[in-house]
């Protein structure tokens, strides 16, 4: 009985202990961990097809009002994402092509990183705000791609540098462009204003699925195998030896 | 790179940790220890990452999840008294959060 109540009290002091979150100093913003700092849905996601120059870009939206840069995971064919390691500055959008979030996935099965970083001083008024994406390579720093929000279904993309190097050192050409005027439509279930008329250059837009009811299943989810898989593995085992040692 | 190791580095680890722990607290069971930890941390640790990183972000309350599912698991799967296998998770889970703490930081 002695040890239950110490149980007790340790999960009751453990239930009142402040969220790890919170006790790292927000001023240190290399150490901050947001709250939100977790894998989720993206609440708005777009996808912008047969669009000039970025054909299969998938833009999510995640409202994170004090968010911050990091390495994020961003699945475009659920439109989920996820952010590790350290926090420094605010994000709220994130892109990626599909192509390559495939490739990436063959290259590193474990996670796609992707890292984003935002509004850096560009002296556009709101709601315009600039984005800059980065490569998801940690050893290119260099910009791939700007995105601007004129609203919440419009976009304009802009790459600010003429290659990109992929995590397995390959280099590979981009075109530099001007920036492109996206017309998108939104597949959440969150009503955004239909784009105004005569925008648009040259696009037509498809929906993708909305993240829903089969957010549980493993199709296109990175996370599921290594953290359920791999210990329901080790539970069964842990259940044989047990089952066999009750059985002698 | 975070990417690449994923969950794999920091579960050996831990591994390698709690056996040395383990070993060290149960002497005479070294090949057990060794074989039951890759188990016991093998079943507790991803979801406990998961936990921490979806849900949770209480370092200290996944920590006290984690002692407690591995206070079972030790008990059975070794056939000792509970508050012993208390002992062992408390210290060994000790041992590698804090160990943990220092390399990765929170």
């Amino acid at each position: 009985m002695k040890w239950i109540r110490i149980i007790v009290i340790i999960v009751l002091l453990a239930l009142v202990a402040p969220s790890t979150a919170d006790v790292i100093d927000p001023n240190n913003p290399g150490q901050y961990h947001h709250p939100d700092y977790s894998p989720k849905w993206a609440e708005r996601c777009y996808r912008i097809e047969n669009a000039n120059e970025y054909p299969g870009y998938i833009i999510g939206v995640a409202p994170y009002p004090n968010k911050s840069d990091g390495f994020v995971s961003f699945d475009t064919k659920r439109c989920f994402l996820s952010e590790f390691g350290n926090i420094t500055r605010y994000s709220q959008i994130y892109a990626m092509r599909e192509t390559d979030y495939y490739n990436l996935k063959r290259e590193n099965p474990e996670r796609i990183t992707y890292r984003t970083a935002i509004p850096s001083g560009y002296p556009a008024p709101l709601p315009s705000k600039w984005y800059n994406f980065y490569d998801y390579a940690p050893q290119n720093e260099t910009d791939v791609l700007s995105i601007v929000t004129l609203d919440n279904s419009r976009f304009i993309l802009n790459t600010t540098r003429s290659y990109e190097i992929f995590s397995n050192g390959e280099k590979h050409e981009l075109p530099v462009l001007e920036p492109t005027l996206m017309e998108t439509t939104p597949i959440s279930p969150i009503p955004v204003p239909s784009p105004e008329s005569g925008t648009a250059v040259s696009t037509t837009v498809t929906s993708v699925p909305v993240p829903g009811d089969d957010r549980n299943t493993t199709d296109g989810n990175p996370y599921i195998y290594q953290y359920f898989l791999l210990p329901l593995l080790a539970l069964g085992v842990i259940a044989a030896l047990l089952i066999r040692r009750f059985k002698k | 790179m975070i990417a690449a190791t994923g969950i794999l580095i920091p579960l050996l680890l831990t591994i390698i940790i709690e056996s040395l722990v383990l070993g060290l607290l149960i002497p005479t069971r070294r090949a057990e220890v060794l074989f039951y930890s890759v188990l016991i941390n093998t079943a507790t640790l991803p979801p406990a990452t998961f936990l921490y990183l979806a849900f949770l972000h209480n370092l200290f309350l996944v920590e006290v999840l984690v002692i407690l599912a591995e206070t079972v698991i030790i008990a059975f799967l070794f056939d000792l008294p509970v508050r012993r296998s208390i002992a062992l998770s408390v210290i060994a889970n000790t041992v590698s959060a804090t160990i943990g703490i220092l390399i990765a930081g929170l």
